[in-house]
Order: C-alpha cells, then sequence, then structure tokens
C-alpha cells in the first residue's frame, strides 16, 4: 500500500469557534501548546483518541477534521 | 533579541549543556583522584568499576540540581512557568524516541569499546571507550530530543 499522508483544518475549525487560541484547545485537551502546535502544522500524527477528542471539541465527525491523502 | 525556540526546545539544549559541565567536571576529578592508581595498576578493573558506577548518581544529582536551576532563571526571566510536556503523548512518544536512540549508543559503544580488546588495545581502552558512550549517549539523547520537537516525529 502506498505511503500517505495526513492533513487537517484545526486552524480553521479554532478560527470559526471565535478564534480559539491554541492555548485554550490544548487546556480542553489536556494536552501542552506545543502539541497542538505540531498537530497544525503536520509535523506530528495525533493519536486515534486525541483526534476524536479534537473532533468531539469542534463538534466535527473525525473525517470533517482529519483528511487522509494517499500521495 | 528574542529567541525563536520554545520553551520545550530550549529544554533539551539545557540538558546538554549541564550533561557536558557534569561530564566535564567528572572526568577532571576522576582522573584527578585516579590518576596515579590508574598509572601504578592500568589493569585493576576495580578502579573502572568504581569510576563508571560513580557517574551514574553523579549524573542524577547533577541533572536535578542544575535544572532546577534552569527552571529557576527560565521563570525569572521569561515569567512562563514550565508545563508538563512530558506528559502528553507527543512528550512520550519524543522520549521514548530518544531513549531507544540513547540505548543504541550505549550498546553500539559497548561493542567498539569491547572490540578494543580484540586488537590487542590495553584494559584501560575498553573502559574509556565505555566512558565516552555514556557520554555520547546522553548527548545524542539530548540532540536527538531537539531534532524530534523542531522537525516533528510520528509514531
Amino acid at each position: 500500500m502506498k505511503a500517505g499522508n495526513i492533513t487537517n483544518s484545526i486552524r480553521t475549525l479554532r478560527f470559526l469557534n471565535g478564534e480559539m487560541t491554541q492555548q485554550e484547545l490544548a487546556d480542553k485537551l489536556g494536552v501542552t501548546r506545543q502539541t497542538i502546535a505540531s498537530i497544525e502544522k503536520g509535523k506530528y500524527s495525533p493519536t486515534l483518541l486525541l483526534a476524536f477528542q479534537i473532533a468531539d471539541v469542534f463538534d466535527k465527525s473525525i473525517n470533517e477534521v482529519f483528511t487522509y491523502n494517499v500521495e | 533579541m528574542e529567541s525563536n525556540l520554545s520553551l520545550h526546545e530550549k529544554r533539551p539544549l539545557a540538558f546538554m549543556g549541564i550533561d557536558i559541565i557534569v561530564f566535564a567536571l567528572f572526568h577532571f576529578f576522576l582522573f584527578r583522584m585516579f590518576d596515579s592508581s590508574i598509572n601504578k595498576a592500568i589493569e585493576d578493573v576495580s578502579i573502572w568499576a568504581i569510576a563508571i558506577l560513580s557517574l551514574i548518581p553523579i549524573m542524577i544529582v547533577g541533572r536535578i540540581l542544575l535544572y532546577l536551576l534552569f527552571s529557576l532563571i527560565n521563570t525569572l526571566v521569561t515569567n512562563k512557568r514550565e508545563d508538563k510536556f512530558q506528559k502528553d503523548e507527543l512528550g512520550k512518544i519524543i522520549r521514548l524516541k530518544s531513549n531507544q536512540i540513547f540505548s543504541n549508543v550505549i550498546l553500539l559503544g559497548f561493542l567498539i569499546s569491547i572490540s578494543t580488546l580484540l586488537i590487542n588495545m590495553p584494559l584501560s581502552s575498553m573502559f574509556n571507550g565505555f566512558l565516552l558512550s555514556i557520554y555520547a549517549a546522553f548527548i545524542i539523547k539530548n540532540l536527538s530530543e531537539f531534532y524530534f520537537l523542531r522537525k516533528g516525529t510520528s509514531i
């Protein structure tokens, strides 16, 4: 199977949720701002649990937040 | 000038600085204390065992004391408290990966050190190799932590 990459729309969703800061999102999820920043930049793919929790914060399904792209 | 490194990125660099200071001091005092003994009884393995085993508590105490100092200075300068990055999932993955690299360097150092005996080098070269691999492993661990923080990582 070809390798793919995961992109996300967290930055947009934060903007649409009253310009929520990375720190505010991190506090809601119980992680650090560094982790949120890394996920947003695509430097780190979160665990499935954290991905579901992020989607839950924005009241979206997981595939509305994360997209898997096959290269 | 404002640094573009985050607090988490400064941490492994601070640890690396701390480790280098501890190693330099340890090596200085080790050879000052044991220099005459080593010259007289270079093949006395107990001296080397003491040297290598004493490095562990020295490293732990040295790291704790100097890192407390780093955290204190950092808090005073930046007015920010360090959060628990080491406990969240990205922090854990980075720690796990850098610990794996640390173990691999130690193992490689051990194999290279023990190989020196095959080419008839003195016993002291093997123990010096052990010490060197411990120093190298700590430094590479800090550098890999810094690299993973900057470049990102995945499981």
